[in-house]
Order: C-alpha cells, then structure tokens, then sequence
C-alpha cells in the first residue's frame, strides 16, 4: 500500500475542531482501522485541536491550523501544525489519576491513546505535533 | 449533541444522544447546573446514547457530580457504551461515578428507594 495523504485546513474555533475529528475519524474507519482504535485516534486528534485553540491561539478565532493524515500499512501518521504560542512539553505534568479533578486530561489521553506523540518548536513559529497510531501486527502464517 | 429533561418528583433524568465533546461542553454544563440548582441534587444522566465524550465533557459530568454531592445529593450515570466506559476506565473516572446498567436502576440508587 503506498502512502495516502489528505490535507485539511481548519479555523482556530472549538466547533471547527468537531469536524476536523471526525475526517480523522472517517480517513482511519476508511484505510481498514478497527472501530476502537477510529474511536481512539479521534479522540486523541480533537484532544490535541482543542489544546491548540486553547492554547497556541489562546482561544481566539481567525487562525489557521493544518492537519494532514498520512496512511499507509505500518500506520496512521496524524501531523498538526499551528502558527501560534509554542507548547513547552516541560510545563506537562500528568493527572493524578487517584485524585479526579475538572481538567487536565487532554495531553494524557494523546498519550494512552496513541503510540507516538511528538512536539517539534523548532520551527520559526507555532509547534509540529505528530501524533502515530501503528496497526496492529498480522499473525504469521503457520 | 441533542438532550431530553424528565422531572420527576425526586430525581431529574437527563437524556443525552450524540457527542458529548468541547464544543457541546459549555452547553451541557449550563444544562446540568439549572436541573442541579433547580433541583435537590439527586440526578440521573443517562449516557447510553452517547456515543462520544473527550476531557471536556469528563471535566463537565465531574463538575457535576461534585455539585450534586454539595447539595446532599448524588448524580449516576446511566449505561454508557463502552467507548464511553473506556474514557471513564482510562482516567479512572469508573472508580468516581456511580455508573448503573439502567435507569430504573440509577433511580433506585440515587433516591434511596
């Protein structure tokens, strides 16, 4: 299977972010992904786009984030990359999970949800994130 | 997300169908303090129709229960489906919310009958 990439481009609105999810959702279902792990990578994906108009844009509308999913038969590689305030991974402290709390969950749940996550802030502005869901490993034939 | 209120005289059932994510978040919060201040804190949400939720509506259904708790109640949550039941295993929100198989169930629990 050769790679299969797809491209979209969404405002920096909450709203927006529900229907960026579900072309995640929707270009996984179609490349072969089991219903749990399309559940997961959706998940994980509007975790990581509410984050950024949270955050990067400090929920201010008029912003562009951009989202390509790359498919191919190893994995689901999800890149989003916004223009705005860099995400320092060293603020990040995870939840305590035997201490419930009103928020905090969102970077935890891309981390239990999907296999790789990564931030690149090299770049002039704004962060890289990539977020990696590998499929699962077929029997061998026996 | 769509919702439906049934007051009954000792407990408020609310009826959630669709995605319980951050764009619905601010919506069900708003909901869910009117039945709660309205009410006497006893309350049922009934998630089998709910076939998405992300942090934002966890951080809604704890704010919730917290507030029922605070007026000498309790909130339940009704037959989520198990994508749903994942999230609540994942963040360990199972071991916080009384999560009952029906709402006949959750009634009986939640008002002491």
């Amino acid at each position: 299977m050769d790679t299969h990439t797809q491209t979209l481009i969404i405002d920096s609105r909450l709203d927006a972010t529900t229907e960026a999810r579900q072309w995640i959702g929707q270009a996984a279902q179609q490349a072969g992904f089991e219903a749990d792990t399309v559940f997961n990578v959706e998940l994980a994906a509007g975790e990581a786009l509410a984050n950024v108009v949270r955050h990067a844009y400090q929920g201010e509308a008029g912003h562009e984030i951009h989202l390509a999913v790359s498919i191919d038969d190893d994995k689901l590689l999800l890149t989003i990359r916004d223009f705005g305030r860099k995400f320092d991974p060293d603020t990040y402290k995870p939840p305590d999970l035997d201490s419930p709390t009103e928020g905090g969950y969102g970077i935890f749940l891309m981390h239990e949800l999907m296999d790789e996550v990564s931030y690149d802030t090299s770049l002039p502005d704004g962060t890289l994130l990539k977020l990696v869901k590998y499929r699962p490993e077929k029997p061998l034939d026996g | 997300m769509e919702y439906e209120l049934q007051q009954k005289s000792d407990v408020a059932i609310l009826s959630l169908r669709g995605e319980v994510d951050v764009s619905q978040a601010t919506v069900l919060r708003d909901k869910l303090l009117e039945i709660i201040n309205q009410g006497n804190g006893r309350l049922l949400v009934d998630m089998s129709q709910v076939e998405y939720i992300d942090s934002s509506g966890l951080s809604v259904l704890v704010a919730a229960h917290r507030k029922c708790q605070g007026k000498g109640g309790m909130m339940g949550l009704v037959n989520p489906q198990k994508p749903v039941q994942q999230v609540f295993q994942l963040t360990r929100m199972d071991k916080l919310f009384n999560v009952y198989p029906t709402v006949e169930a959750g009634e009986t629990a939640v008002t002491g009958s």
